[in-house]
């Protein structure tokens, strides 16, 4: 799969000239971005300006008409959700990520199951599925009596984020991408997941955080980049602008209107 | 524009005059007759109207016959077949009244256009002042098929032979046709003449739910002494259920007894070896000649049938099964010898 | 897994389906005592229900992941007729292979219909069951004949058409098979993505998990299990005819949803199946035996498919509520 051999400087996402089309509408126009591990980013725009577009090529369920993702330095040819899980990429979505009709401990390990041999018969090895999954629910503040066996149906909302993001930490994931993650939370629950995309950042994993709320990310991230109308227009670390100051950007399309303030060339 | 129009008549009478004179002259007239058929090449039934059909070019070699029929059986499709048939303009058409509302309007046109139809296997079943004008109708009877073999029954138990019936079994393979409905109306009517009553049980044509519901049955009316099958080919599962039962389905004056509609290799083996009392056989053969005749004479003499053509039942039974194992071998390939399906 | 806790218990997809055959056995008991336990009246429910069973096996499996079989009842039709046809040319073994091989490519011919060309189950299987039924017919040309008796006597057709310790093959097969599959379903990988692929495609996808794979085992499976069922009964019962498993997809699927399976996905049993199966042939085989009018019970099957429902969703609910 990788014709470029692995690059230890390289960053761990490096997008190039990427374009994509659905029929007539252009989402994505000429993207180039690239994303470092231990970073939090904040990806910023609104409906429409491709940000979800960009991080569904990220995460294999769309295939760029042109243009080049590297991971670790390695090319992307291949684009698939598979393989997006097995490059370390996890994306947590509101409506996604957890089977309503499934068990909390059956969800954790949906497609990468653990098997344990009877008379050379894979089973299920629920007592890992159980054990891991009860140890995330302890960690990342689940109710106290939801247990591992509950349906996924039953939790809240916070506690659905919860739990993806809890799985994204356990199989050691390098990315975790999270969309929009705290739509229709209390504002309680916001700040748990809040807290927790943090903790994962400080683990040393790359974060992108996806959201249209500038002033709650800029608390957060380490780096803001600003897509409108499938373009990126801008990029910048978190220090050189204000969230007020993001926020007249994107008020005005994107444009950056004082031209006093210099914008980090992409 | 009355005059044109009278210039145009006789012209055109002129003209046949001219034909008519040249062609009497000459030789008789050339007919092509269409039979336009819901039994397609996949139902070896076909067969029976085929053969007779040659028979009749081979005795009037001044008539053409065509068979018209498509393998994927639908109302609509036969009505398709049937409107391009009426736009090749034959001299006549033979045609089975599968559905009366979808076949009314094309039949009329036809008979409007001056092609004359005769109905054939299947009748308009409504009285005949309401019922599509065709000529006639040259087929079997649903009622009478029921009901002679009822009858049939009947004199053989008093002849001993069998026992007298007492409970019938009207195995309808299909809730929904009308033709069965009437069957059993029939045999119903026949054996209540000597007290018998009958049950319409609905028995599914897959042979699992039919040897599951007519056991359902049996088993909790034991009275029941004869079986009524719509088709030979649901006769040995009859008669199965009734043995598993107990309750002694061979043809012998006890027990239960076995009858059906239609012979083939499984019917003619059931009558051979003592399984089946009678299966009627509905003149198939018949109904792929008579038709033609009655159109041939039609354009001859100018001959119109008065009433319908009744072609069945023919009652089949130890008796004259050699007249009927050569047709059955010509038309399914093997006859009388063939008993795999009683085993 | 299961505890016995009784809103847990209730909660089972085939909880409706265990209450429903109780009931079943207490009325039937009740009014027809000794028809209903007379040895014929249960063995012949029996064996038909294991027939029917094994193909609402198949079909609770594709409901399971959110898709829909209408073809089974032509595709046992034409696995027993290619059994019955090609044991002249291919003995009872290479018979029995090839027919099954018929049976789990038109699953899979199916399933690429559906999944490649993105066109509804409900459509290409609604095709199916014509066009099988089609091809029956052009096959045997109307009349089919019947196995020779050493071919009965073979001992694979004893395997599967015979009896064993007094119980027909049949039940003993389908009582297997629901036990295995439901291993597969419920404590293998293969079951947990089907679950998550009826129950939330998207998820499923986002976890990595090939969903058009899943479904495709789904419909080879379904297919596999209607043409098994057709083996079972053949086996047993070589008389047949071309109108083999006519009417039958209506049943297994009235089976599926009444031992539990929901047609929105992601929820249902196998054993629930059965017995939803059971259910349908009890209730048959009792309104026969009780005298109901001909064809009445075409109407009742709808009848007990509807109260099932209505039975499942306040079940559902009670048990919701009582969490």
């Amino acid at each position: 799969m990788s014709v470029t051999p692995m690059n230890k400087n390289a960053p761990l996402i490096e997008v190039r000239n990427l374009d994509l089309h659905f029929g007539a509408f252009h989402a994505l126009k000429n993207v180039s971005v690239s994303f470092d591990s231990g970073q939090l980013i904040g990806l910023v725009g609104d409906n429409g300006a491709g940000k979800t577009t960009l991080i569904k090529v990220l995460s294999g369920i769309h295939k760029p008409n042109s243009g080049e993702v590297y991971f670790a330095g390695k090319r992307v040819k291949e684009f698939h959700p598979k393989l997006a899980i097995k490059f370390g990429i996890e994306t947590i979505q509101q409506s996604v990520g957890l089977c309503d009709n499934l068990s909390i401990a059956r969800n954790f390990y949906l497609g990468r199951e653990p098997v344990k041999r009877w008379f050379g018969i894979p089973f299920l090895d629920f007592k890992k599925m159980r054990d891991a999954s009860t140890k995330v629910i302890r960690t990342f503040g689940l109710r106290e009596n939801v247990s591992a066996d509950d349906q996924v149906e039953m939790l809240s909302g916070g506690e659905r984020q919860s739990i993806k993001i809890g799985r994204a930490v356990e199989f050691k994931n390098r990315v975790v991408i999270m969309d929009e993650p705290t739509n229709h939370l209390s504002v309680r629950e916001r700040e748990h997941v809040n807290e927790l995309a943090q903790q994962l950042r400080d683990q040393g994993l790359l974060v992108i955080y996806i959201t249209h709320d500038i002033h709650q990310v800029h608390k957060l991230a380490d780096r803001i980049v600003i897509m409108e109308n499938g373009e990126k227009v801008t990029d910048v670390a978190k220090d050189e602008m204000t969230a007020d100051e993001l926020e007249e950007v994107i008020r005005c399309g994107g444009r950056v209107v004082d031209t006093s303030k210099e914008v980090e060339p992409s | 524009m009355k005059w044109l129009a009278s210039i145009k008549t006789g012209l055109a009478i002129a003209g046949i005059a001219l034909t008519a004179t040249t062609a009497v002259a000459q030789e008789p007239e050339e007919y092509r007759f269409v039979m336009v058929s819901h039994i397609g090449s996949n139902d070896p039934n076909m067969k029976w109207l085929t053969m007779a059909m040659e028979e009749f070019e081979k005795k009037y070699p001044n008539v053409t016959t065509e068979y018209v029929s498509s393998n994927q059986y639908s109302v609509q499709e036969l009505v398709r077949l049937l409107d391009q048939t009426i736009a090749s303009r034959p001299d006549g058409i033979a045609v089975p009244i599968v559905s009366r509302d979808a076949l009314e309007g094309p039949i009329r046109r036809a008979i409007d256009s001056g092609i004359p139809v005769v109905a054939f296997n299947i009748p308009d079943s409504r009285p005949e002042r309401e019922r599509i004008p065709y000529m006639t109708y040259v087929g079997g009877d649903e009622y009478l098929t029921g009901y002679k073999t009822g009858q049939y029954a009947i004199e053989k138990a008093e002849a001993g032979e069998v026992p007298m019936p007492e409970h019938v079994v009207c195995a309808m393979i299909a809730a929904e046709h009308e033709g069965l409905r009437e069957r059993c109306r029939g045999i119903e009517e026949a054996v209540a003449e000597v007290g018998a009553t009958t049950e319409y049980l609905f028995t599914g044509a897959d042979p699992a739910t039919f040897r599951s519901n007519l056991q359902a049955y049996l088993s909790s009316h034991p009275e029941s002494n004869y079986i009524l099958n719509m088709g030979d080919f649901t006769a040995p599962w009859s008669w199965q259920v009734a043995n598993e039962l107990g309750m002694s389905p061979d043809v012998d004056d006890e027990g239960m007894t076995i009858l059906a509609v239609g012979i083939g290799p499984i019917g003619l083996s059931g009558l051979k070896e003592g399984h089946l009392l009678v299966a009627s056989e509905q003149g198939f053969w018949l109904q792929g000649y008579i038709p033609f005749e009655w159109l041939y004479w039609y354009h001859e003499l100018g001959y119109e049938a008065q009433s319908d053509i009744i072609t069945g039942p023919i009652m089949v039974d130890t008796t004259n099964i050699e007249k009927f194992d050569p047709l059955s071998k010509a038309v399914f390939g093997s006859g009388s010898e063939d008993s795999s399906a009683w085993q | 897994m299961i505890t016995l806790n009784t809103s847990a218990f209730a909660r089972r997809p085939d909880f409706g389906a265990i209450v429903g055959v109780i009931m079943m056995f207490a009325v039937f008991s009740l009014i027809d005592f000794s028809g209903w336990w007379s040895g014929s009246t249960l063995g012949n429910i029996l064996q038909f229900t294991a027939i029917l069973g094994c193909m609402s096996i198949g079909q609770a499996i594709v409901i399971m992941a959110k898709e829909i079989d209408l073809s089974v009842g032509s595709v046992y039709g034409l696995t027993g007729i290619a059994f019955i046809t090609l044991e002249a040319d291919l003995g009872v073994p290479g018979a029995i292979i090839a027919a099954m091989a018929i049976a789990g490519g038109i699953g899979f011919l199916q399933a690429m219909a559906v999944i490649k060309g993105k066109i509804p189950s409900m459509i290409v299987t609604l095709g199916g069951l014509f066009a099988v039924r089609g091809l029956i017919y052009v096959w045997t040309g109307g009349s089919v004949r019947s196995l020779p008796a050493e071919s009965r006597a073979h001992w694979l057709t004893q395997l599967f058409g015979g009896e064993l310790f007094g119980i027909e093959a049949a039940i003993l097969w389908t009582a297997g098979l629901m036990v295995v599959l439901s291993l597969v379903i419920w404590r293998m990988k293969f079951g947990n993505r089907l679950l998550a692929t009826g129950g939330d495609e998207n998820t499923a996808l986002s976890q990595g998990i090939r969903t058009d794979r899943v479904k495709i085992r789904a419909f080879v499976l379904c297919s596999l299990l209607a043409g098994f069922a057709a083996i079972l009964t053949l086996a047993d019962k070589p008389q047949t005819h071309v109108t083999l498993g006519d009417l039958m997809e209506l049943e297994a699927i009235a089976a599926a949803v009444i031992g539990g399976c929901l047609l929105s996905g992601g929820r249902g049993s196998l054993l629930g199946a059965v017995l939803g199966a059971f259910i349908i042939t009890g209730v048959r085989y009792e309104l026969i035996s009780l005298g109901a009018p001909a064809s009445w019970y075409i109407s009742f099957v709808g009848l007990v498919l509807i109260v099932a429902l209505i039975f499942n969703q306040s079940l559902i609910r009670w048990a919701g509520n009582r969490a």
